[in-house]
Order: structure tokens, then sequence, then C-alpha cells
């Protein structure tokens, strides 16, 4: 087989040493346009990934949950939140959002209190027989109004959310809408997701 | 400070060896210096970056299902801020690498750079290319919508004729026999995992086969030899900057071209998406991307199992043996330029059978009708989308079949336009027997029941109603309705003629006039009146007076056009209500209300074909 060669270039290649003195501007100006080619895929891309930064929640209207008739007692009472949900490309009817507790303060007046626990975001229990709240992740309690039992040694933050009732559609209709949202766990200051 | 930096340097290239690999990279001699002939091999590897890259952004927004990819890939187009730039530069990037990817090997073929010690070099690229191709083949189906879905199609039915082993292939790789999820997963799988995986484990091996043998010099070397660092990667590097800003320029082409005030960017820039895949809605407009147009318009030429055998198989793979031999071929000059003619021949040949497909495209008519009906869908599921009831858990094409505008003028175009005209409606394919047409014969359709409509059925003065707009073709031209226009309605003065008119639009409650009946309230009450009354109407049609013994065997103006009155009539015309006994050939569309099945049409077909007729569907401004 005959050997392969190239034809010998005229002259030996400059040392490494010297083309890196070689053409200062050369060099500034691959590094510049090479890193516009690197840049702008990346920039596109980074852009759509943090889409969800700027993206509203969508949430804050008032959802019908209840009657006041559907209440019994004092105790707090589990309820489903119905509502449209918009999951990125879908719209689903009649979707359950979440859960809130409603007990009744008054005979025209209802609290409502979020599910989910402001420590770590897990759904509280209320237990009927010791009248608590109980968390089953880090077992933090409250009361039935939501405020912690032993703040200081309660893993949560802050007391459980209060969600608004539209207090004068309560008292006109007797039903009970509530303005349904989450908040950001694991802070001492209540602050809602936008 | 400088001291910490250089120890931390000293540190780091003690344990990781970076400066020996930097200067293995860089420092790569180019003999002869610098030239622009070799920046191809690095345009590609820049553009297969950039897919890695684009792809990846893409992969964390896609959803591989029949339900929802269409779904997410509109999501990422029309919602994802600067989702239609990622969409852009992914769909153009590919298109860049498969002309990369010939310019690359016409530079290798002609330099003979495919000669000894490169042959396992050269045999690597022969293997890039066919990944590549692949990659473009399975993109091409992600988005699922209608040309991706039906151009796919062809595609795995060609591998499915390869003798033996075809079959299995097929099912394999469609995930069944039919498509669906199954196929979408697979298809993502050896898009987004395999075929990278292949054409990395490839590429390096190229580069290393590359740089093992040294680069292959253009003779005779007219400069002083130089490195790689910097002379050929500046060059190489504004080479790729000059691709992207080709990639860029086709992203933003539409900018440029058209005028789009008020639309988002995802409406018109970034990469095409139609309508969402629909097995049983036929996309006459089907077409392969347009690098594989050439093998579209080629496999034209070969008819039946066998010869298609040839076409899709046997050819290409006698091209790809060429190839693989061009290192022994192009030994000897004469070989080498086989080799060159061979390579130029063969795109000399690819491009005029895309010119072909092309020119043939672009007179054929049932094509144009077929790229504009998916232009017009494609906008109007976007439409939808965006509207109040946004896509549903069924996915997008649902949309579209529940859609009056959409699938209310394709059952007109099926069920009604053999009879009737209507100016939105695309016409009936002609008749078998061209030369003999049967007559359309029945009434214009266009804007039924409107105002416009009736004044002209109702023309004392010019006898529309015996003209082939209305009854000129059927057994009606001679019946009482028509004697009646001629001779007793003539009597009537216009303004009469014209509140007649205008209260009988408004039994039918059309959208479209919705505006005009609110004002027109005294007028309609007037109108209402004389139909009931002196008009002489009643005599003949029912009009809010029906009885249980009524013999009157005209059709009821009781809501007349109106949404009920409408599903009653196509229901069925021969009914009591409507034209009973004096029906003149007007099919029965559903007949059969104790059984359903019998029914042409369905409840829910009707509904939309006469939503459409009326012009009752859901746009924008209606919010």
């Amino acid at each position: 087989m005959a050997k392969h060669t190239d034809k010998v270039a005229s002259g030996d290649p400059p040392s490494p040493a010297e083309s890196q003195r070689r053409g200062f501007m050369t060099e500034l100006t691959a590094i510049v346009v090479g890193g516009i080619v690197a840049v702008v895929p990346a920039a596109a891309g980074l852009v759509a990934f943090f889409d969800p930064v700027r993206r509203k929640s969508g949430q804050g209207a008032f959802i019908r949950v209840a009657t006041v008739d559907s209440l019994a007692g004092e105790a707090p009472q589990f309820f489903q939140v119905i509502a449209d949900k918009q999951d990125a490309w879908n719209l689903y009817p009649k979707e359950p959002l979440g859960g809130v507790y409603l007990r009744k303060t008054a005979e025209d007046q209802v609290e409502c209190l979020s599910a989910t626990c402001p420590h770590a975001g897990c759904n509280v229990d209320f237990v009927s027989a010791k009248s608590v709240f109980k968390c089953p992740c880090h077992n933090s309690s409250f009361e039935p109004d939501g405020t912690r039992i032993d703040p200081e040694h309660c893993p949560s933050p802050r007391d459980l959310d209060t969600l608004e009732v539209d207090q004068e559609r309560l008292k006109q209709t007797r039903e009970i809408f509530v303005k349904y949202r989450n908040f950001r766990t694991g802070s001492e200051a209540k602050v809602a997701d936008e | 400070m400088s001291k910490i930096l250089q120890n931390l340097d000293e540190w780091f290239d003690d344990r990781t060896g970076w400066r020996g690999f930097v200067h293995e990279a860089l420092y790569e001699r180019v003999p002869g210096g610098a030239r622009w002939r070799y920046v191809w091999g690095s345009t590609l590897v820049f553009a297969f970056v950039v897919q890695l890259v684009t792809g990846l952004f893409l992969w964390m927004g896609y959803s591989p299902s029949a339900q929802t990819a269409w779904e997410s890939v509109y999501y990422m187009q029309h919602e994802v801020q600067g989702g239609w730039l990622l969409r852009g530069l992914h769909h153009f990037m590919a298109q860049a690498m498969v002309v990369l990817l010939a310019l690359h090997l016409m530079q290798v073929v002609i330099d003979g750079a495919y000669r000894a010690p490169r042959e396992f070099n050269f045999w690597t690229g022969l293997v890039l290319m066919q990944v590549v191709l692949g990659l473009s083949l399975t993109g091409y189906l992600l988005p699922w919508d209608q040309k991706g879905y039906w151009a796919t199609k062809v595609a795995t039915s060609l591998a499915g004729i390869v003798p033996i082993a075809g079959p299995t292939v097929q099912r394999v790789v469609v995930g069944g026999t039919t498509y669906g999820h199954q196929t979408l997963t697979r298809f993502f799988a050896l898009h987004a995992g395999v075929l990278p995986a292949l054409l990395i484990g490839f590429l390096v091996l190229h580069v290393y086969l590359f740089r093992r043998a040294g680069l292959h010099a253009k003779q005779p070397l007219k400069r002083a030899d130089t490195m790689f660092w910097p002379d050929q990667v500046l060059k190489d590097a504004v080479a790729c900057l000059a691709v992207l800003a080709v990639v860029l320029g086709l992203t933003f082409k539409p900018a440029v071209t058209g005028n789009h005030a008020g639309q988002a960017p995802g409406a018109y820039l970034g990469a095409d998406l139609g309508a969402p895949a629909d097995p049983a809605n036929p996309y006459s407009a089907a077409r392969p991307e347009w690098y594989f147009l050439f093998l579209f318009q080629f496999l034209k030429f070969f008819h039946g199992e066998t010869q298609e055998i040839i076409g899709a198989i046997v050819v290409p793979g006698l091209v790809m043996g060429v190839f693989a031999l061009m290192p022994f071929i192009g030994r000897s000059k004469v070989g080498h330029w086989f080799n060159c003619l061979f390579l130029f021949v063969l795109l000399a040949g690819a491009a005029t059978l895309t010119g072909l497909a092309i020119y043939e495209d672009r007179d054929k008519k049932d094509y144009l009708e077929a790229v504009a009906e998916a232009k017009t869908q494609a906008e109007r599921v976007v439409v939808l989308a965006q509207g109040p009831l946004g896509i549903p858990p069924s996915g997008a094409a649902s949309l579209l079949r529940n859609d009056a505008k959409i699938e209310g003028r394709r059952l007109f175009a099926r069920w009604c336009a053999s009879c009737h005209e209507h100016a939105d409606s695309p016409k009936h394919p002609a008749p078998p027997d061209a030369e003999n047409p049967t007559p359309t014969g029945a009434p214009n359709l266009t804007a039924f029941a409107t105002r416009e409509w009736l004044s002209g059925l109702l023309d004392p003065a010019h006898t529309r109603i015996d003209s082939a707009e209305y009854f000129g073709e059927t057994a009606h031209k001679e019946g009482e309705m028509s004697d009646f226009v001629h001779n007793t309605w003539a009597d009537t003065e216009a303004p009469d003629v014209e509140r007649v008119v205008v209260a009988l639009s408004a039994e039918a409650k059309l959208p479209r006039q919705r505006e005009l009946d609110e004002a027109d309230d005294d007028r309609i009450k007037t109108g209402r009146a004389l139909i009931a009354g002196e008009s002489g109407c009643t005599e003949c049609h029912r009009f809010h007076d029906e009885k249980a013994d009524d013999d009157r065997t005209a059709p009821t103006l009781t809501g007349y056009g109106s949404r009920a009155w409408l599903l009653g009539m196509i229901s069925n015309p021969s009914d009591g209500r409507y034209y009973g006994d004096n029906n003149d050939r007007m099919p029965t569309f559903a007949g059969h209300p104790e059984n359903p099945e019998l029914n042409h049409l369905s409840q829910q077909q009707l509904g939309l074909l006469v939503d459409w007729l009326r012009g009752d569907w859901y746009e924008p401004a209606d919010e």
C-alpha cells in the first residue's frame, strides 16, 4: 500500500508561544465572535426556561366552596375547592384545586383556613378527638382557629393561613365564596404566590 | 493577588492537566495556513451544539403523547416567552445542517480528503450524515401536526416495504399498527436520546480520526503553516456567525416580508406549526421537508411493490455503497474524477428532482387548495386554543372537530355541495362523468335566511326566484311559490315587501344580524303582522299558528332559518313541517330519530353544519 503523505509545508510552523503572541486582535476577535455564536442559542433557551418566573398564578378570584347550612357544629370541616384549572396548555373544567377548612364562628360568619401547612406544604388533618390540626409530615400542631400550639417548638414558622371569605355574599345568599390562593411556605411572613 | 491566581492555576493544571488539553485542542498544525474551505466541519459541529442546546430547552416544554404533543408545542410557540425563537432556531438550524453536510461532503470529495489514511474518517462521516438525516426525519413528526403526521406516515410505510424485516421494523418504529402515543414516545426517544448519542459517539470518533491523520491540506500550499488557534478558529467562528445569521434571518423573515401589526410574535415568527394531527382528516398537502423532496419525487417514477423497493431501498443503498467505496475508487486520478462526477451528478439530480417536485405542485389546484385549507385550520386552531374554553384534556384536534367554522364547512362540502353552492365552501369534487355533470340544482345557500338572501327570493321585480340561485333548477320553478312571487306578490308595495323580509329574516336569529334585528323592532312587528295577515303567506305556510290537522304544504315560517328550523329541515325535508310530499330530491340526512345509527349525519354533525350555515361560531371579537 502506498504510504500517504501530505506535501511538506514551506517552513516550520511557528511555535505555540509565537502564535499566542502574534495577532492579539485575531485572538480577541475570535473570542468575541465565538462568544456571540455560543451565547445566542443558550440565551434563547434561558429566556424560555425562565418563563415560569414571569407567569402569574391566576389565583385570587372568589370561588364558591359550600353553603353555611352545610357546616355542622363549630369544628372546622374540610372542603375541596373546585374551579376551572389552567395547567399550561390545558384548561380543565371544574377540577379540584386544593382544600380548605371552614369553621362557623357565628350564625352568619365563617372563617376559612388553608389546609396547607405553612412549614413545608403538607396537608394538615383536623383531629376531632383532640380538637387540633396536625400536620402529618413534621408534627406541627394548630388550634381550631389556626394558631400554633407551642410556637417555640412548632416547626411551622407561622399560623395556618387564613383565606378571605366574601362576607357580603355570605349574608345575602348564605353561600361561602373563598378567595383561594397558595402562600409561600417556610417563611414567617404570609406571602401569596402571584 | 496574581500570585494566588497563579498558584490556583498550577494546582488546577496539576490535578486536571487542563493546559495540555487546551493545547491539544487548539494547537493543531494547519498546513499552508488557515483557509475558508476548512470551516465546514466546524460549522457542522457548531450547528449540532446549537441543536443540542435548543433541543434541551425544547425538551423541557415537550410532552410526547397524542393528546399533548401538538398542545405542548403550541404552548411553546404561542405562550412561552421566546418559545418561538427557540423553535425557529432549532427548526432552521436543522435545515442548515443538511446544507452544511452537503458542503462538507463536497469539500471532502473534491479535495480527495477521503483517501488513505483517512478512509475511516470518511466512513464515520457517512454514518454521521445518516444520523443527521435520521434526526431530521424523527423531528418532523414530534409537533404532531398534520404535515408531520402524514409525511411521517409515508416515510414509515416505506420502511415497511423492505423485504423480510420491513414489516417488523415498521411496527417496532411506529410502536404498533396505528400511529399514537407509542409512535411519539419512540420517535422522541430516537430523536432526543438514541440518535444524539450515536451522533456524539461517531463525532468523537470522527474528530479523533481527523486529528490522528491531521488536516488534509489543499495543494498547493500557498502560505506558511500556522496553528488552528487563532487564525483558523477566527475563520471558523466567522463562518458559524454567518450560519447563525442565516438561521436567525429565516426565523425573523416574516417580520420583514409581511405586515403583522397587532399580532403576538408567536403567531408569525419561528417555525411553522400546522393544525393538530387528525387521522380522520387526510392531508393532501403532506410533503416531506424540502431536503427529502427529491426522494419523494424520485419515488413517483416507481410503481408497484417491487419497483418501489428498487426506488426506496435499492437505489439509495447503491448510492451509499458508491460513497463507501470512494476511498478505494479514488486512489487513481481517474477514480477521483469519477467520484467528483458521481457526487455532482447526484447533487444535480437531486436538485432537478426537487425543482420538479416544487414545479409540479406550483400549478396543482388540489395541492394549492389543500395548502390554503391547512393554513386556515392552523390559524383557526390557535384562535380556538386561545379562546375561553382553551384546550380540553382530549386535545386540540377536538377543537377543530367541534368547530362549526371548520367542521361545518367540511360537512357542507361533503354532503351538500354537490347540489347547493356556497361562496365559502370548496366546490364538490367533479362527478365521475365530467362531460355530462349533474346540474347542481338546489338554491345557493350563501348567507341563507339573511335579509339579502330573502330579498332575492321575494324580489317581484327581477324574479330571481326563477334563477339558478334559488329555484331555477328545481321543480319549484313551476311551483306555487314562484307563481305567488310573479303574480300576487308583485302588487305588494316595496316597503311592505321589505318589512316581510326583515321580519322573516329575524325569525332566524342570525348572529351576524343581531344588531340590525335589535334596531328594527318596529319593522319586524309590522312585518310579522303582514306575514300572518294580508300578505297571504299563511295560506300555504304556517307562521306561529301551527294546528294539529294542518294541511298547508309549504315549509313552516315559524323560526325560519333558525337553528331548530334548519336542524329539522336537513334531518328530514319531507317532514310535514317542511316540504312534505313536495320535496324535490333533497335527501333525508337524519330521518331515523329512533335509530340514529341509520342516519347519514349525527346530531352533532347536523349541529355543526347548521351553525356554519348560520355563521354561528366563536370569534375573538365576540368576547
